[in-house]
């Protein structure tokens, strides 16, 4: 795997975290806060830098590697610093990769259509809250962008069994990406018949989670 | 000519800037989070419309008309948020001429067009240099 050099900005619950899982996965990682008591959050284990300062001030900016960096997260609790920091990253330093925190959803949309990638956990957490408590069998592998579409793995309904992998899709909606027989896995084709023990990959919007159940339901 | 602006901050310099343009024959709509402030401001400005409310906020600058201004003022004490308004002004209003106030001069190099800034001012900056020029015409 490529080590990538990462300034974190705020060192906060969110930005420690990340900091850590960063550093432990072997990047580069320079966290920024301006309480030097925020350090103590990174575990004992944290191989990179503490840069304790305000990150709009240029000099604290350059300390942590700004100019070379590849990628760049704001995770301080002020939407409007987090876009700020986003923003000089991406127009002042060329920083590829972004990732911002921002509480309020009606704002994330604003900052995604700067090109910014944004995570609002109010919006996430309630759909994930949401998904745990009204489709409770269908649990995520993984989820892509900010949660819009969810990787999930099912067993194949008997009411499926011999019927082609295309009736399970629905257009926008739901796809089969894999189908794992006997504990090996596929890419399905065309016309390609499910039996019964197959397990199905299916990546599906997380606005239709509800057509899924259908499809175990029948 | 007759102009539309909107100014965020009714602090000092934003009320000053207010009464200064609605006396002139200006529209001017005021933002702050502030009604007190407002309230002080209507006293002095009594043309200028106010709104409460929190200018980060999209739907704020959208019920202050802010896609009709010819200038926003964003005059808080506060550099982040001077820095956040002035970017969702020029990047979703279009406001042909923004203007930010720069609180700490460490924070000067900021206030550019990547962050949607025409024109920056440091009040530190503008005082050292009256003082500097008074000093030398001495």
């Amino acid at each position: 795997m490529n080590e990538i050099n990462v300034v974190v900005v705020g060192c906060g619950r969110v930005g420690s975290h990340l900091a850590d899982l960063l550093s432990s996965e072997g990047h580069r990682v320079a966290v920024i806060d301006k309480d030097p008591k925020a350090f103590r959050r990174l575990s004992t284990g944290f191989k990179g830098i503490r840069i304790q300062g305000d990150a709009l001030d240029r000099e604290i900016l350059y300390q942590a590697g700004i100019q070379g960096a590849d990628a760049l997260a704001a995770a301080t609790d002020s939407d409007s610093l987090n876009a700020t920091i986003a923003i000089i990253a991406k127009n002042k330093f060329r920083v590829p990769k972004l990732a911002i925190r921002v509480f309020d959803p009606s704002d994330a949309e604003i900052y995604r259509r700067l090109g910014i990638l944004t995570v609002s956990p109010t919006e996430w957490g309630a759909s994930l809250m949401k998904d745990m408590l009204v489709h409770p069998e269908l649990h995520s592998k993984l989820t892509i962008g900010s949660g819009e579409v969810q990787i999930i793995e099912l067993a194949v309904p008997p009411a499926l069994a011999g019927r082609p992998v295309e009736d399970v899709n629905v257009p926008r909606e739901v796809m089969t990406v894999a189908v794992t027989r006997q504990g090996k896995a596929v890419v399905p084709y065309q016309g390609m018949l499910l039996q019964d023990g197959d397990i199905l990959t299916l990546a599906v919007s997380a606005t239709a989670m509800s057509r899924v159940e259908e499809l175990l339901s029948h | 000519m007759y102009m539309f602006t909107v100014i965020v901050g009714a602090g000092g310099a934003g009320v000053y800037l207010a009464s200064r343009l609605s006396s002139e024959g200006h529209k001017v709509t005021v933002i702050d989070i502030d009604a007190d402030a407002l309230k002080e401001l209507t006293k002095k400005a009594p043309e200028a419309s106010t709104i409460i409310g929190d200018a980060s906020r999209i739907e704020v600058l959208r019920r202050a008309g802010l896609e009709k201004a010819k200038t926003l003022a964003v005059l808080t004490g506060d550099d982040d948020r001077n820095l956040s308004i002035a970017m969702l002004a020029k990047n979703e209003f279009h406001v042909p001429r923004v203007i930010a106030r720069i609180n700490d001069p460490k924070h000067e190099w900021l206030f550019d067009r990547h962050t949607g800034v025409d024109y920056g001012f440091s009040q530190d900056a503008l005082l050292v240099e009256a003082v500097l020029q008074a000093i030398q015409t001495v």
